[in-house]
Order: structure tokens, then sequence, then C-alpha cells
């Protein structure tokens, strides 16, 4: 309720007073003429997954209409692209989507070599391959905890953070970080694994299936996560592509639509699995969704894993791989490519490039346009949560604002993805 | 080693073949002079057309019915700015990326836009999710959009004043 009270806030000098009535409008539900009400939810609230601001107005329980508020987490990542050189860039793109950095540093580094005409060597393409499918796994466990922890299973939360605390430890002793990956370079990965890796991937693997069967015993035929999720929120397929909606949300309505199956890329066609859709397009059929492709996942980390042969990780190509320091120090030609890829970038070609990655929200797609420097004249990022956004206010209208926790959380938005 | 190219059509349409099918649409829209004035340019494996401004959303909505091409999905909406390009291009182009589920292929469009406050014609009107993908470019480059029903800025703050992806835009000291 409103208060007339003053709030305490921004009484320091130099604040806009303007500034502290919208802070104090942020902190109130505000009632108009006809009954309804207009309540703010966020961008501070834990089941908003982020800083997601929505403005709705409700009709006694029933909501009549939302506004996204969006741009909380806006750093200007499109911009910063014009000014770093590509692999200087590379750390930004943990920043896109954080909970599955891998496979936005994939994406950016397949751009650019798309860009460049040049193509990674098969070890790094399986690694990357590799990434991209842990990636998912995680970023689909954050998904199931904190949407189980929404609609008030508490255990499942621990469970799939548990299991993500495997795969964080994983990608430490992938390259060095948890969340920050920055794994791949322009050319190839930053490093190879490590020994043992393969046999940890294979442990976790191994538990992983059944702790997703315990979750599955646990929630799939629960009457009460079915009364809440069953029916509620729900989008046609026609809708659904007319607002331009990917990933497991536009599975869900029923469209087999699969970037890694449409429009290949790290020779995704050499492996074996299905691409689950669900028939209904409601919260239910999102959760089914994304745990079966979490299935699906590690049957790719199982071919992965048979598919690595020895070789080499990155390119052999100075002018676009930093040349090892022992060739830089005896060689002349390897000194000043050294010296141009620290300095300018590895040098593209002018020319623009559309690329692709079917990330774990949807569609990741990168648009490159360049001038033949070593950094972007314009890098587009088309962030999946930002466009599946557009699908909050038709799945929730007519519906509870109780259902809102639960659509939001099966949009599973990113908003460092949403904000770029 | 016979991999395909990353992020080529698997099914579907070639780019040329798609290029073609734009042009044939534009001709049928604009008749045979626009036809045959249409750019198609092309890097590496990819192609695309531009479009002129004055027939693009009527092209846009032939190319969405069209059976043959049957673009369901327009995937993305942004700008580039070209500060110093001359007339009649000018200083903006407005991209866009149309994508067919159900044949598996996509393309690139771009139209011209000389002078932003003019803008473009919205593509609302054919694909829904032109709605946000056009209010962030509103918002990064100030060109406008005609014809879309709530053109204001979405991830900068209302307030702000200034188009941030617009070249001379600094990059500190804003």
């Amino acid at each position: 309720m409103a208060t007339d009270a003053p709030i305490p806030i921004g009484q320091g000098e130099g604040l806009d007073p303007e500034l502290i009535d919208a802070a104090r409008v942020e902190t109130t539900i505000e009632r108009i003429s006809d009954g309804r009400m207009v309540v703010n939810v966020g961008p501070q609230h834990p089941s908003t997954h982020g800083v997601l601001r929505m403005i709705v107005t409700l009709d006694g329980e029933e909501v009549v209409d939302l506004d996204p508020v969006l741009g909380y987490l806006h750093r200007g990542m499109e911009k910063l692209a014009e000014v770093k050189t590509f692999n200087q860039y590379i750390p930004w793109t943990d920043r896109w989507d954080y909970l599955a950095n891998l496979q936005n540093n994939v994406a950016f580094a397949m751009t650019v070599e798309k860009l460049m005409g040049v193509e990674a060597p098969v070890r790094a393409r399986r690694l990357r391959l590799m990434a991209c499918e842990l990636a998912r796994i995680s970023s689909h466990l954050v998904f199931l905890g904190t949407h189980a922890i929404d609609i008030g299973a508490l255990s499942v939360f621990f469970w799939a953070y548990r299991e993500r605390e495997k795969l964080l430890s994983l990608f430490e002793t992938l390259c060095g970080a948890r969340i920050t990956t920055s794994y791949t370079r322009i050319g190839g990965v930053m490093r190879d694994i490590p020994p043992g890796f393969e046999d940890a991937l294979k442990v976790f693997l191994k538990d992983f299936p059944k702790t997703l069967d315990e979750i599955d015993y646990m929630l799939t035929r629960n009457k009460i996560w079915m009364d809440r999720t069953c029916d509620v929120g729900v989008i046609s397929a026609e809708q659904a592509i007319d607002l331009g909606v990917t990933g497991p949300i536009l599975r869900a309505t029923g469209v087999e639509h699969d970037i890694r199956k449409a429009f290949p890329y790290l020779d995704y066609d050499e492996f074996d699995f299905d691409v689950p859709v669900g028939s209904k397009g409601d919260v239910y059929d999102r959760y089914l969704v994304r745990m079966e492709e979490m299935r699906q996942s590690c049957r790719l980390l199982h071919q992965v894993i048979g598919k690595l042969e020895p070789g080499p990780i990155d390119l052999d190509d100075g002018k676009v791989v930093l040349p090892s320091k022992e060739r830089v120090l005896s060689r002349m030609e390897e000194l000043i490519h050294q010296f141009m890829i620290v300095t300018e970038g590895p040098a593209a070609p002018p020319g623009e490039v559309y690329f692709s990655i079917e990330g774990s929200k949807g569609e990741l797609g990168l648009y490159l346009v360049s001038e033949g420097l070593g950094r972007a004249y314009r890098l587009r990022i088309r962030g999946p949560s930002y466009v599946n956004m557009a699908c909050l206010k038709p799945m929730t209208v007519g519906g509870l604002i109780a259902d809102l926790v639960a659509v939001v959380a099966s949009l599973d938005p990113v908003l460092g993805e949403v904000d770029r | 080693m016979a991999t395909p190219v990353d992020g080529a059509n698997a099914k579907g349409l070639s780019q040329e073949a798609l290029c073609e099918g734009v042009l044939r649409v534009l001709g049928e829209v604009a008749g045979k002079q626009a036809r045959d004035s249409a750019e198609v340019e092309s890097f590496g494996e990819q192609s695309w057309v531009r479009l002129p401004a004055e027939h693009a959303l009527e092209v846009f909505s032939r190319l969405k019915a069209d059976p043959e091409l049957s673009m369901e999905m327009l995937v993305d909406v942004t700008c580039v700015h070209f500060p110093k390009r001359p007339e009649p291009l000018g200083a903006f182009d407005v991209v866009y990326h149309a994508c067919s589920l159900t044949k598996g292929h996509r393309i690139r469009l771009k139209v011209a836009c000389p002078d932003p406050e003019q803008g473009v014609e919205s593509a609302f009107p054919v694909w829904g999710s032109a709605n946000l993908l056009e209010r962030e470019a509103y918002d990064m480059f100030g060109v406008s959009f005609r014809g879309h029903p709530d053109l204001r800025r979405i991830l900068m703050d209302e307030n702000f004043d200034g188009w941030p992806m617009r070249k001379d835009f600094p990059f500190r000291g804003h």
C-alpha cells in the first residue's frame, strides 16, 4: 500500500527529486479508478531471475496487462565490441548469458572464424561441442532448480545445484574458471583438456542421470507440480513463431526447430541426438522438453568422448592464433604476427556474416560487420532471452498472479542476455 | 573431409536460389525495373538482397506467404551506422534476418535509411517479433519505424538523451 510518510531514501545532496519519486513508485502498489491495481514486480525479486521488472495490472488476482521493463543490466556489449580486438572481446562474451558462458565463447569465436574464412581443427571442434553441451546442462540445471523453488519444491533446488557444482568444478579443471570461462580463442580453444578430465566427465555422466531420474520421480507425476504447471502460460505454435520465440519454449509448442539440425555447425550432423518437442506449449511442456534435452546432451557427451582424437587444438596460422613463445623468440615473422595480434587483433577481411548456434535458451545469433580491422565494425548480439520476452505478455494475461511466477521461471530468462 | 559449411542450410533452398526468390517477389510487387535495379550482394557463402524502402513491407508479407520461400519467422532486426556513406544509401542500413522453419533456410534483407527521423516502415504488421526488435533498434540508433505500435525506449532510460550505438556517440565520458 502507498504510504504518505516520506521515505528516507535519497535525502542526500545532488539527487534528483524526480528520481526519488520514481523510486517510491517502484516500492508501492497503486490503485487505479476502476478497482484494478498496478503492481510493480522487481527489479529485485527472487522470482524474477535477475533484474527483470514487470509492471502488472491486476483485476483481483487476474493479470489484465503486463509490461516488462528491461535494461537494468544494459552494459553496452555491442558497443564494446567496436573498441576491443576479437580476442580481447572473448571475456565479455562470458557476460551475455552468464549461466551458459561456454556456448557464448564458442558462438563468438566461430562467427569471427567464419568472417575470416578459417575453420578450427577437428579436436578443437570436438572440444567446443563438448563445451556447448556441458553449458546446456549447466544452464538447464539452474532453470530446474529455480523453477522448482519458485513453485515451492525446495529439495530439487539443492539437488540441481549440487549437480551444477560438479559441472562448475569440471569447467574449472577445463579452463581455470567456474563462471568466467573464456575458453575459446579465435582459431581454436585456450587449452587442451587436462589429464583426468575425461574420467571426471565419465563419472559425472554416470551419476548425473540418476539425479535427473530422482528429480523426474519427484516432479513429473507430482500432483502439486502438475496442478501448478499444466495448462498454465499456454502459447500456440503459430503465436510463438510469429513472436520469433526459439529454443525450448518454441519446441514445447510442438515445433521441431533446432539450429543444430536445421543449420548444423560443429559437425552436429555427425552425432545422434533427438530433438524433444511438447504438444501444448504450457509450463509443464517446457519443463519436460528441458529435462529431455539434458538427457540428449548426455548422449552427445558420451559420443564426443569417443570421438576425441589426438590432434592440434588451434590453427597453425600465425595471422589468426598467437604463435608459441619459442617461435616468437626465434623467428622474425612470428614476432611480427604476435605484435600484430596483440596490438591490432587478428585481421579479418571487410565483409559481414550472420552465424547462430542453438544456445540453451534458443537461437543465439551474431551478426558481425567488419571493415577489415582486428575488431568489429558492428556486432549485433541476438540474445534469445530478449526475443523470448515477447511471449511473457500473451502467456500471462488472463491468468493468475501466482502463475506469473511459474511462467517467468519457465521462460528461463537470463537478464545478462536480455539487456546485454 | 566432407563437412558442410558451418551454419549453412541443411535442407531448403541455397543462398542463390533464395536471393532469386526474393527478386522474383520484388518483381511481382514493384515491377521489372525495381527487380533489375535491386542489388544482390554476397560475402563468402552468404548472400543478401537490398530492397527499395517503399516496397519493403509488401515484399515481407509476400515472402511470408510465398509457398516456396515461406519466411514465417523474423529472427532479427538491427541497424548499422555508416556516418559518411553518401546518398542515395545514406547513413543507416536496417538489416533483417528472416527464417523459414518449415523449409529450413534463412535470408538476410537490407533496407537503406538515409534519414533516421523519417525512418523505414515497421515490419510489425507482418511479423510480431518486430515489436521488441525494432524497439531496440530505435533505442540504440534513433531510427524510426513508421507504423510501430509502441515505439519507445526499451534498454535505455526513458529520459536518456542520445543514441548510444551511433558511431558519433562517445565510448566514454557521456
